[in-house]
């Protein structure tokens, strides 16, 4: 009686977080659920019809027979009628083509195939009976499911994500500006950007397309006057408005910068006083250019980072673009190269500066200001800006672009213009010829060519030149579903087709042109030929689009900006950091590739990538500068392995609290690919208190208790707990930092003392694994999960095959996968290996 | 039954194409798809903040104390509401938090930092083209508004009043005319030759892309609406207004002249219903602002130092600019549409993004908000330790304003006062 009440309420409360994931539009969680038999995912939404639906001719279904027994002997008992579950045998028919069918039966399958039902305490079936049912069962959903991935693919197309329309455009047209930002934001609550059924597509979807490829255009075609040679000096020391902040007293925001006899030297983070545009430099045009400068460290004992951000009212962004290290008493000369648009502007930064010997800042200097200051600063001696960077005027990016169509210069109105040598309609031909088989990345047929070429009328008679009227085919070829949606016919994918997965699996952007060579040769599907296409891609830098964009969805990386730490938590986060924290994440992942090394690196590794601003976070000595290389670690250190990542802690972190149970999430659902089943609803997560008092471990307790809770937790929390000695910004702890009641630390920030936080309870990261294992913290918990390998190796696998081809995995899918895991446990589960098997797999290579 | 004249069915009866001057029989503008006044929507943002002592009462609720900043809007008492204790979490970055003030994306300035959709925008976004200009952005000072897109790129602000004019009351120039037609039929010939493309690729498609195809058809078909819609407007004559259009003033130290001019044209882009959402930023970015008694650049001013002279200085250039809202409720309380005030239907919201400009202080920003229909006349204190989310209120008015949404950016509720 009263488990039936507990289950009751636990079901309704279920229903309510499918509720709710449906309304919120969190189509992972709704995803979840769905496919645990709590809801059926309304994937009309997007207008597409679920597969198997549509699949009306399947095999007269044979397994009932064979799992009728099954159920009658263990099942229907519960599952009948009268049960509160959501599976009642009676009214569940055997109709697989039915998608929700389908998704039941499947769930059936899984749960009885790891032994989850009948539930322990029931009699066990016996085994004879299962193997039948599972065997048979299996071979259905097997057949059907082939089945539909032979009539319709195994998905549907999918279109560009946000990313891969602006590499693909920037490509084409030689160009480098930032285009994503004018498409609507990709679905945040999916992993992947690329998965086909979680990609709208809606109208604004198509305003921002005519309007990013407007913009494109806008850079591709530079037709003003040639811009003047050499670089312009921010001459800081003599501008009108820095040398205003010279004397101005420092209640008034100044008299925090100061010239010296060769410099000009700043003490604290503030951009506006040596912005570019306020020292009157705005870039002319588009383009890459080179910011060179020579500094020091002033009054610097400690390394000094010299910092330069990008910014942009216009478009609402800003970057570091630049961060470099200054050795105390060693002036040094930095360059950079960076895509500027007329809008933007920079700025130097001085960062990672001590506070003065006495325990003074800059503000505390109230009558001398920087000129009285003992602090640590940045001496900017000299910076120069140059640009933009073209070889020839106009770029070659308009000439290409204007593929033929010479050019002139009009004295008269400074600015180049088109001086057709044929008939304006032939030059439209051959740029749109060039264009249209590249961006459809496919041979295109005349008639084609000639229904882009046909929309270059001119409406406006004063808007007759060619540059000008190009831009109308250009548009709708930038927004035709040909160049936003993959093609592809159900089956093996013929060469194009291929040519265009690999490239977007591996680049993010079109085949170039030995790809696409290769695919008008028909060549590429050779198996040899293609490992060697992968190969030369993987070694091309453009992957790094690939790795990163990967780890943006597999490890949420992308939300590593979601949450800001305490300030007065964790003071020494900062921009340098945060870099410094991505990369370390990215580089690793580079190098498995690289190299070739093992997945379980994943789990523990030997080496990371570190700077100095993350060695010294890392509590790891003799590391200088600020560029990332490879580092063998001690072997008492708790560093390596994607889990003490301070990217991963950071982003399984809410910037004031870590939370056993989101790491301990993360580490099932992430890393070995195996979910918890969503928390009911109507339930009271802790509540974190950083005044000291308990710890989040306290505050978990109760969950032990509850055995509804405990199910569950018993998997989720350990991971958890072993994670806990490291903070939410991904340092080492064995206290809590605490804003109430604690200890002074021992630690200095910035030469001073730290008042912000104190040294609060002592943390215990020690826990039990849910197979009995004991460990004292994460160094022993990642032996122990070193155990689990292949799991994490084909959750690795199946992320990848998800990410290339843009469909989540099916039910026959997964012989393929444990093919690849078969095939690769031998060495260990070699990284480049693994991509090299995906790309050779059936379900790369098929639509 | 409903006897006003459709000013747009007047025209298409008459059969001719002038453009007739508002008309007593003829209001209200809005008449074509309502019954009752539309609500709308303007925020104002005074940059460098509003001095809180010379602002705050010592004593919430009706019956405050007048302090020197509300004794300039005394005749207006009932019309507003006094909020302190509201602010975005997660701003800093010295003034970079002006451009997230409608947005409240979190660390402007910092690196990784990406704008998100302002309020105006949002709410613009829902409306729709109903009106000639789904919005309109303002500014004292230069083209740098605080209205951003959902993908974070600013539109720029309209800053010279006279051009603001021409485009909503003045027929322009017939090229100007026909750039923009251009510009729109050119989308709407690209729209075209994609749906036939894409009905070309029906026919082949599979079951499951067929679906995909489908979905962006639709999807290009109504963006063609949409662009027809915007072109509709081009041709529709726009509403004529008595004032002649106003003269720019050029010296940017004007910046008091400057901010009447734009709050000028906000009662009559309400009242022809050209726009339903304005947003309009008064800043004097450089130079010494006119104001009598005041030698000193405003930007400086504001980093004040506590330094008794200098506040005083900077309380000239604030008075002045509260006086310049208290004339202009003063207008939208005057102008009448179908029995009520176009304050009565407009949600004024007047405040900044800075609590304390001397520290460049992001939380406890001073916020009015007048008209809308809301309950007025007292002074509403939130927790200044522990700041209410801004976006609470902004909610409270997307929701006044007919706008169905249960969040927005950081809201984590409505406001009731």
């Amino acid at each position: 009686m009263k488990t039936d009440v507990l289950a009751r309420s636990a079901s309704e409360g279920i229903l309510l977080v499918a509720e709710f994931a449906k309304n919120s539009g969190s189509c992972r969680l709704a995803r979840i659920l769905g496919e645990f038999g709590y809801i059926q995912f309304p994937r009309l939404r997007f207008g597409l019809v679920p597969l198997l639906v549509l699949c009306t001719s399947v095999a007269a279904q044979s397994f009932a027979p064979d799992v009728e027994p099954l159920i009658d002997a263990s099942c229907i008992d519960c599952h009948d009628a009268a049960t509160k579950t959501r599976l009642d045998f009676e009214k569940l028919d055997h109709d697989l083509a039915n998608a929700g069918t389908f998704r039941q039966w499947e769930r059936i399958f899984d749960r009885v195939q790891k032994g989850e039902m009948p539930p322990r305490k029931k009699p066990r079936p016996a085994a004879a009976l299962i193997e039948k049912a599972l065997s048979s069962l299996g071979n259905d959903l097997r057949a059907t499911n082939l089945k539909q991935q032979e009539t319709n693919g195994r998905v549907p197309s999918r279109r560009l994500t946000r990313l891969e329309f602006e590499y693909t455009l920037q490509d084409l047209l030689g160009i480098r500006g930032d285009l994503a930002r004018h498409l609507p934001p990709e679905n945040v609550s999916s992993s992947f950007d690329t998965i086909a059924v979680d990609q709208g597509i809606s109208p604004v979807h198509i305003r921002s397309y005519l309007a990013a490829a407007d913009a494109a255009l806008d850079e591709a075609i530079e037709l003003g006057p040639k811009p003047r040679a050499g670089a312009r000096e921010m001459d800081y020391r003599n501008n009108r408005y820095s040398s205003m902040w010279f004397e101005r007293p420092i209640r008034n925001g100044g008299m925090t910068v100061m010239k010296t006899k060769d410099a000009y030297v700043m003490f604290e983070f503030k951009p506006h006083v040596a912005q570019s545009n306020n020292m009157g430099y705005e870039p002319r045009y588009p383009g890459l250019y080179r910011i060179t400068a020579e500094a020091y460290g002033y009054q610097a004992k400690t390394p000094v980072t010299f910092g330069i951000y990008r910014s942009s009212d216009l478009s609402g962004i800003s970057k570091l673009i630049g961060a470099f290290e200054l050795v105390p008493g060693k002036t040094r000369t930095i360059e950079l190269t960076e895509f500027f648009t007329p809008t933007d502007f920079f700025y130097p930064a001085a960062l990672d500066i001590n506070w003065a010997p006495d325990g003074k800042n800059i503000y505390q200097m109230r009558v001398k200001g920087a000129k009285g200051y003992k602090g640590e600063g940045l001496a900017i001696k000299w910076l120069k800006i140059e640009g933009p960077l073209e070889e020839e005027w106009p770029p070659a990016r308009t000439r290409e672009l204007l593929h033929g169509v010479p050019l002139r210069y009009l004295d008269k109105y400074r600015v180049h213009w088109p001086n057709p040598s044929k008939e304006p309609r032939e030059h439209l031909r051959d740029i749109i010829g060039r264009l249209l088989p590249l961006a459809f990345r496919r041979p295109v047929t005349p008639a084609e060519i000639e229904s882009f070429v046909s929309l270059a009328k001119p409406h406006h008679p004063k808007d007759h030149p060619i540059h000008k009227i190009v831009r109308v085919p250009l548009r709708a070829m930038f927004s035709s579903p040909q160049f936003l949606l993959h093609s592809g016919n159900p089956g093996r994918l013929d060469d194009h087709a291929l040519a265009t997965r690999l490239s977007y699996f591996l680049w993010k952007s079109l085949p170039d042109d030995e790809l696409f060579a290769l695919a008008e040769e028909k060549k590429l599907s050779q198996p040899e030929i293609l490992t060697g296409q992968v190969n030369r891609m993987l070694n091309d830098p453009r992957s790094n689009r690939f790795v990163n964009d990967f780890l943006n969805g597999w490890l949420g990386l992308r939300a590593i900006d979601a949450t800001t730490p305490d300030e007065k938590l964790y003071p020494e986060y900062d921009d340098t950091l945060r870099q410094a924290m991505l990369s370390e994440t990215r580089l690793v992942l580079r190098e498995l590739i690289k190299r070739d090394l093992s997945a379980r690196n994943f789990i523990d590794s030997d080496f990371t990538f570190l700077n100095r601003r993350l060695a010294t976070h890392y509590g790891i000595p003799g590391v200088a500068g600020e560029h990332m290389r490879r580092v063998s670690l001690p072997t008492d250190s708790v560093r390596g392995g994607l889990l003490t990542h301070a990217s991963v802690l950071k982003v399984t972190a809410n910037g004031t609290v870590s939370s056993p149970v989101k790491r301990g999430n993360f580490v099932l659902s992430t890393l070995l690919g195996t979910p918890p089943s969503p928390p009911p609803a109507n339930v009271d997560t802790p509540e974190p208190d950083t005044r000291g008092t308990r710890t989040m471990r306290e505050l978990l307790a109760k969950h032990r208790d509850v055995e509804a809770c405990a199910n569950c937790h018993r998997h989720i929390d350990p991971p958890g707990f072993a994670l806990e000695s490291l903070d939410p910004i991904g340092g080492y702890r064995t206290r809590y930092r605490t804003t109430g009641k604690g200890d002074r630390t021992k630690r200095r920030l910035y030469g001073r003392r730290i008042y912000e936080y104190r040294e609060g309870l002592r943390v215990d990261s020690s826990g039990t694994t849910n197979d009995g294992r004991k460990f004292t913290g994460i160094r022993e918990f990642k032996k122990h999960l070193l155990a689990h390998d292949e799991q994490v190796a084909r959750h690795f696998i199946s992320q990848l095959v998800v990410y290339a081809t843009g469909g989540e995995i099916q039910f026959a899918d997964r012989e393929e996968i444990e093919r690849i895991v078969r095939e690769t446990k031998p060495d260990a589960f070699p990284v480049r290996s693994i991509i090299h098997q995906v790309v050779q797999s059936k379900l790369f290579r098929s639509k | 039954m409903k006897t006003t004249l459709n000013r747009r069915t007047f025209l298409k009866a008459s059969g001719v194409s002038l453009a007739l001057p508002l008309l007593e029989s003829m209001n209200p503008a809005w008449g074509r798809e309502i019954n009752q006044p539309p609500r709308r929507m303007v925020f104002i943002c005074t940059t460098l903040g509003l001095h809180s002592p010379a602002l705050y009462p010592k004593t919430t609720g009706a019956d405050y104390d007048l302090t020197d900043y509300l004794g300039l809007v005394k005749e207006h008492r009932k019309d507003f509401t006094l909020f302190s204790g509201l602010s975005h979490p997660g701003q800093g970055g010295e003034h970079r938090c002006e451009m997230t003030w409608l947005s409240a994306a979190p660390n402007p300035g910092m690196d990784g930092f990406r704008n998100s959709i302002s309020v105006d925008q949002f709410a613009a976004g829902k409306l729709g083209y109903v009106t000639r200009f789904p919005s309109v952005s303002l500014s004292s000072d230069g083209p740098i508004s605080q209205s951003y897109t959902g993908s974070g790129v600013m539109i720029p602000a309209e800053y010279r009043p006279a051009g603001m004019f021409a485009k909503m009351f003045l027929q322009g120039n017939r090229e100007e005319i026909q750039r923009q037609k251009q510009k729109l039929t050119e989308g709407r010939s690209i729209l075209d030759e994609l749906m036939s493309q894409t009905r070309g690729l029906l026919k082949s498609a599979t079951a499951a892309d067929r679906a995909r195809l489908e979905e962006y058809f639709q999807s290009v078909r109504t963006a063609e609406k949409d662009l027809a819609e915007a072109q509709a407007w081009l041709d529709r004559p726009k509403p004529q207004v008595k004032q002649p259009q106003p003269k720019d003033i050029n010296d940017k130290t004007d910046l008091i002249g400057r901010t009447r001019l734009l709050l000028g044209l906000v009662p009559l882009i309400i009242q022809t219903d050209s726009s339903r959402v304005i947003s309009i930023v008064i800043q004097n970015n450089h130079g010494i602002p006119q104001v009598a008694g005041v030698n000193t650049e405003h930007h400086n001013l504001s980093h004040h130092g506590r330094v008794p002279a200098r506040i005083e200085q900077l309380m000239k250039i604030e008075r002045a600019i509260v006086t310049c809202y208290g004339e202009f409720l003063g207008q939208m309380k005057a102008r009448k549409e179908a029995g009520s005030s176009l304050l009565d239907n407009t949600m004024t919201l007047f405040g900044s993004n800075l609590g304390n400009a001397n520290s460049h202080n992001p939380r406890n920003n001073p916020i009015l908000l007048a008209g809308g229909g809301f309950k007025h006349g007292r002074y509403v204190a939130h927790d200044s330790k522990k700041n209410t989310p801004l976006c609470n209120l902004f909610l409270t008015m997307l929701q006044q304003a007919g706008i169905e949404s249960h969040s927005f950016a950081s809201s984590t509720g409505t406001l009731s006062w």
